[in-house]
């Protein structure tokens, strides 16, 4: 299956990003091509892709722990996202991106690459923005 | 449900209802036969059997007669007697026969209970066709195994005379039953009696068979003649006494002081470390006679050299140490649990009340019970006189058996217990390690010694001791020895008995011993050096041995046997696998195989055995029926919880057999349950292909077994649901030919996941269909709690929490009934939580009071779940002294079971009830300690409540790392997740409070109240279905009511300016 990986940094700790990853109704401030969620209970909710308002797709969001780092599972569209998220020593949180998409897809590749480079620099930027500066 | 009594008079009875049994003995004839075989028959071939004498024709219009007679006499029972065209038969599935249910209690280990249904009578009396004949012999013997197994089995000299009469009078012209008695007699210090139940014996043969006793009954009581002529009573030879002891004085005191130690009610655990023939087993057992003879009980067990069988050595063990134990009373629930170990020492210990013991669907609870049974039956056999027991050779026990010393270890510093554990420096065993490691830093009760090797002096000791006599030759057995006591001890022998030269090795010395056996001898010594461990007079019985006891004496004298206590084995392993390895591949594979038989018809009734006979199959080329003992080796290590040995068996097995779609399912079952899915899927994909297509019902059989994996404590309903659903599409091909307990499991199976996951608009369809295909037995008590479980689950799911509770309660209720406290555990729990939901949580309390009244006579793990919802009911409630009161009981409990998991979550559920009642110090605490030990519950919660805590008390950096923390925490359905976010939110803005930044604090509070405001969207239902995936625990401690956090945000929020001030 096509892949690709991206990584930022935000100065934002680790819990900032955290809760705009596990907040799906949130996805639409920096997800790209994402215009509409609903939340539908623990785990799941119903995403509106952009420009189709009548075709709602319910996903899930996961997460396991694996080498001492959590990986958060998201699916948009027939995406796979695994976000990892690692605590930085002087501050602030890496954020690593690992995408799958369908085989059936694959032309989409470097298209999707671009996508979520920006959904990724915008999400660090969003939380960055709403965390309160850094505590001496 | 029909039930027929075919032992005695024969009776009929239809749903409680009596009715008169058929008076032509065609119609009788009939129904005997239809009985003892449930299900459906060729007309043909039953015609044939029941009728042999006459033309086919013939014989079918009497099988039509018969049955139309048949028909007439079951009245209101009638529809249970299915005819096709070509086919007829009884309803298997509401069906009970005496004689059968005689037949599954013996195969399940029941003894007692199957020859107190025997009793009724002889089977089928007053018919004495063939096919009569037969059955009666097959029922007789089975009735004569159980008896001969309570006899083997009882602790009381008394009793084991007791049943062994009955045994003879059940078989009264059968010659073994009669020399059990006789030796039974003996054994219990009557040879008066035995003899004169000897001379009525021979008085029979000679009346009803013109026959005389056999040899062996003949030299058998000669010898009770003898010995009552001296006053001695010989059974078993008596075993040579043991050479002395020599140069072991520094670890024989340290011995007797731990001994010492124990007698007082300080236990303790030595182990003793050394190569092998170094003398380990020699020191124990000097410890073990004098405790012995100074009144303590003792008992001895090594791990079987073959079959792996997890716990065998424990199973050993306990029946050695409860051969004279007082009966338990009650009996209690530990007495129960032991049964799945050792169904004849739980009867022992139950004094032959019956036991209703179903074991636990779970692997893990099965395990956890079973180990504290084991547990529990060691404190009880040290209640009246402390205790030394010897675990001989532990590098060679399995896992599980490590697990359960483990467990008694725990126990061991507050009992008159010294254990004594003996090993070899290889393989090492770092869970042994971790054992005597543990016992030493909490509570100094454990000690390790090393045996090295013996100094000159104390060789020469043991030589001289062996009859030498000259210097020179004590001097080249302390050469040859290097120190080691077995060599010494064949080097010594060999010299006295003139050889020139001392043995350059053990294998030559046994070797040499061996050799100058007589047949009979070898023969004994040649089968328990295969049987790779010591063999009970039963089982030397069942092999036939001519001259067994003048063999035994030949290899004791010849220094390589012992006999004692009715066991008979070797001095030393090595001297065992000395001879072991010297046999010819031939004459082991028959060893192998008179042994298979042997232990298969002896040892029927004891679970562990299956393993070792399976091996002895394999070894003797009897591969294809090694694999169903395999498979009962496997259902065995799954009822002990022991899972990875069951896998292994059963890969064993589907190796062996690898066309037979049953074995691979089963193996398939065992992967899926320790998580290893593609393999499983793979292992069920080939067992599907090996069924025909045409065979609809293995084929939906196959299917629910996958949907019940699923089902199971795994409770994954996204897997199973599939599955189930594939069954129901191969039920529809060919309906009436699938069994009614396939296709009911397969609907309930359907309804359970459509109601947590699937289609639950669907349910009500589905319990229909269950009620209409279990047609009479539609109240039984299965059906009636695979009903109320769906219709319950399907109320929570669409968030009518309140009509969940009467179809709980009906769950409940027939789960009781069947003795499943783990089902009505689970029906009542939802319910009790779909009430807090409901916010009605005096009815929540009202149903965990109930899980409470039948928890006690349960388990103490299940004990603990439920006074820990209590205490959490009551928590929310506001009654905080009476939830800190039940907080202390599941504290007191689990201290009692010493494990450091339950003690974890003790604390998280004392952390929680702690943070309920505004005592947030000890909630910080408490939480840190739970989120450290391991404690089962939803992490990120405990560190969300614990961040509460901080906060509350003014340790914001302390409560901020916590929330860090959580985001680095898994996130799984029962966490919760759409609710992390706004508690998270809602915990900075107290924590900026409390900083003194408002505007934070205002801007985290409001994310925190449109956080909630997006959760409060009617979907309670939906969460808790959620939750009910998550196995473990009730999800009471960590469940969290989106209105009511909605609600103290906003509070939060509006009382920000107060807070700040």
């Amino acid at each position: 299956m096509p892949s690709f990986d991206d990584t930022a940094v935000s100065s934002a700790p680790p819990e900032e990003v955290w809760k705009a990853l596990y907040d799906p109704a949130r996805f639409p401030e920096w997800f790209a091509g994402v215009e509409r969620v609903q939340p539908d209970g623990p785990g799941a909710y119903t995403m509106w892709p952009e420009g189709y308002p009548d075709f709602p797709m319910p996903q899930q969001i996961r997460s396991s722990r694996e080498d001492g780092r959590v990986t958060i599972s998201c699916m948009v569209s027939d995406l796979i996202f695994d976000w990892r998220l690692s605590e930085l020593p002087g501050g602030g949180t890496q954020v690593d991106v690992h995408v799958e998409i369908p085989e059936a897809e694959a032309r989409r590749l470097e298209d999707q690459r671009a996508s979520v480079g920006a959904s990724l620099r915008r999400l660090v930027e969003l939380v960055a923005t709403a965390s309160p500066p850094a505590r001496d | 449900m029909l039930r027929i009594h075919l032992l005695g008079e024969l009776s009929l009875e239809h749903d409680g209802v009596v009715l008169a049994a058929p008076t032509g003995r065609p119609a009788r004839t009939l129904l005997g036969w239809l009985a003892l075989h449930p299900g459906l028959h060729p007309r043909a071939g039953l015609a044939a059997r029941l009728w042999p004498d006459v033309l086919d024709s013939s014989a079918r219009a009497s099988l039509r007669s018969a049955a139309w007679a048949l028909r007439g006499a079951l009245g209101p029972a009638a529809p249970l007697l299915e005819g096709e065209r070509d086919r007829i038969g009884l309803r298997a599935d509401a069906l009970w026969v005496d004689a059968n249910a005689v037949a599954e209690l013996v195969r399940g280990g029941r003894p007692a209970q199957a020859v107190e249904l025997a009793e009724r009578g002889e089977l089928l009396p007053g018919l004495d066709d063939d096919w009569v004949v037969a059955a009666r012999d097959e029922h007789r013997d089975r009735v004569g195994a159980a008896f001969a197994a309570l006899a083997d089995a009882a602790a009381d000299p008394a009793l084991t005379v007791r049943w062994a009469r009955r045994l003879a009078a059940h078989d009264p012209l059968a010659e073994d039953a009669h020399r059990r008695l006789l030796r039974a007699l003996a054994a219990a210090g009557d040879p008066t009696a035995a003899l004169e139940a000897h001379r009525r014996f021979a008085d029979r043969l000679r009346r009803e068979l013109a026959v005389a006793p056999s040899a062996a009954t003949r030299e058998l009581a000669e010898e009770l003649r003898a010995g009552a002529a001296q006053g001695t009573v010989p059974s078993t030879p008596a075993p040579a006494a043991p050479s002395a002891l020599s140069g072991r004085d520094l670890e024989l005191a340290h011995l007797r002081a731990a001994w010492g130690h124990a007698r007082a009610g300080q236990g303790r655990l030595v182990l003793l470390e050394g190569e092998p023939g170094i003398g380990k087993t020699r020191l124990a057992c000097e410890v073990l006679a004098e405790a012995e003879a100074a009144g303590a009980r003792t008992a001895v067990a090594a791990p079987p050299e073959v079959g792996d069988a997890p716990l065998a050595l424990w199973a050993e063990l306990l029946h050695d140490l409860c051969r004279d134990v007082a009966p338990a009373p009650g009996p209690p629930v530990w007495v129960t649990d032991l049964a799945t170990l050792s169904p004849a020492v739980a009867s022992c210990l139950a004094a032959g009340a019956e036991l209703q013991h179903h074991a636990p669907r779970d692997p893990e609870l099965a395990r956890t019970r079973l180990l504290d049974a084991i547990a529990a039956t060691v404190a009880w056999a040290c209640a009246d006189r402390p205790v030394v027991l010897l675990l001989d050779d532990l590098h060679l026990a399995d896992a599980p058996s490590l697990e359960a010393l483990a467990r008694v270890a725990r126990r061991i510093p507050r009992l008159r217990v010294l254990a004594v554990v003996t090993r070899r420096e290889l393989p090492r065993r770092p869970e042994l390690d971790a054992v005597v490691h543990a016992l030493a830093t909490r509570a100094a009760a454990a000690d390790a010694i090393t045996l090295g090797p013996l100094h000159a002096d104390a060789v020469a000791e043991i030589a001289r001791s062996a009859g030498l006599g000259d210097a020179g030759d004590v001097e080249r057995v302390v050469d040859a020895a290097e120190g080691n006591a077995l060599l010494a001890t064949a080097s010594a022998r060999a010299l006295a008995r003139g050889e020139a030269e001392a043995p350059a090795t053990l294998r030559g010395a046994v070797r040499a011993d061996a050799a100058r056996l007589d047949p009979h001898a070898r023969r004994l010594a040649d089968l328990l050096a295969i049987a790779g461990r010591d063999l009970g007079v039963a089982e030397l019985d069942a092999l036939g041995l001519p001259d067994r006891d003048a063999a035994l004496h030949a290899g004791v004298e010849a220094g390589l046997l012992r006999g004692a206590e009715g066991r008979v084995g070797y001095r030393h392993a090595l001297l065992r696998d000395a001879v072991a390895q010297d046999l010819p591949e031939d004459r082991r594979a028959a060893l192998h195989e008179d042994l298979a038989a042997a232990l298969a018809r002896v040892d029927a009734w004891r679970p562990e055995r299956s393993a070792e006979i399976a091996h002895h199959l394999r070894a003797a080329g009897r591969d294809a029926e090694a694999v169903d003992e395999l498979r009962r080796a496997a259902a065995q290590a799954r009822a002990l919880g022991a899972m990875p040995e069951a896998l292994a068996f059963l890969a064993e097995a589907a190796e062996l057999a690898p066309r037979r779609a049953q074995v691979r399912l089963e193996y398939a079952a065992a992967l899926a349950w320790l998580g290893r899915e593609h393999a499983a899927m793979e292992q069920f994909d080939r067992a599907l292909g090996d069924i025909p297509p045409g065979d609809v019902a293995a084929r939906a059989a196959a299917w629910v077994a996958r949907g019940n994996w699923y089902r199971s404590s795994l409770c994954v309903p996204h897997q199973a649901l599939p599955a189930f659903r594939q069954a129901l599409g191969e039920i529809d091909i060919a309906r009436d030919d699938i069994p009614v307990p396939v296709h009911i499991q397969a609907l309930a199976g359907t309804a359970w996941a459509e109601a947590l996951i699937g289609d639950v608009d669907r349910v009500d369809t589905l319990i229909e269909e269950i009620r209409r295909v279990a047609g009479p037995a539609v109240d039984g008590d299965d059906v009636v709690h695979e009903i109320g479980h769906a219709q319950s689950t399907v109320m929570i799911r669409r968030g009518r929490f309140t009509e969940s509770y009467a179809p709980a309660e009906e769950a409940a209720e027939a789960a009781l009934r069947v003795g499943r406290l783990d089902m009505a555990f689970g029906a009542l729990g939802n319910a009790a939580c779909a009430a807090a939901c409901a916010g009605d949580l005096e009815r929540a309390l009202g149903f965990a009071d109930r899980i409470e009244r039948a928890a006690r006579d349960g388990s103490p793990p299940t004990h603990v779940e439920v006074l820990a919802t209590r205490a959490i009911l009551l928590a929310r409630m506001g009654r905080h002294d009476e939830a800190r009161s039940e907080i202390a009981r599941e504290e007191e409990i689990v201290r009692a079971l010493d494990d450091p998991v339950l003690e974890a979550t003790a604390a998280f559920d004392h952390g929680i009830v702690a943070l309920a009642a505004g005592e947030d110090e000890a909630a910080a605490e408490l939480l840190d300690r739970a989120l450290r030990g391991g404690a089962k519950c939803s992490r990120p919660s405990a560190r969300l409540a614990r961040a509460e805590a901080l906060a509350r008390l003014e340790r914001c950096d302390e409560a901020e790392a916590e929330l860090r923390a959580t985001a680095l925490e898994p996130v799984g359905p029962a966490d919760q997740p759409d609710t992390l976010v706004p508690r998270m939110a809602r915990l900075q803005g107290l924590i900026a409070a409390h900083r003194g930044d408002r505007e934070l604090a205002a801007r985290r509070l409001r994310e925190a109240v449109d956080g909630w405001r997006r959760v409060t969207g009617g979907r309670e239902g939906e969460r808790y279905a959620a939750l009910l995936m998550d196995v473990g625990r009730l999800p009471l401690g960590g469940m969290v009511m989106p209105a009511e956090e909605l609600a103290r945000a906003e509070h939060d929020l509006e009382a920000l300016d107060a807070v700040v001030r």
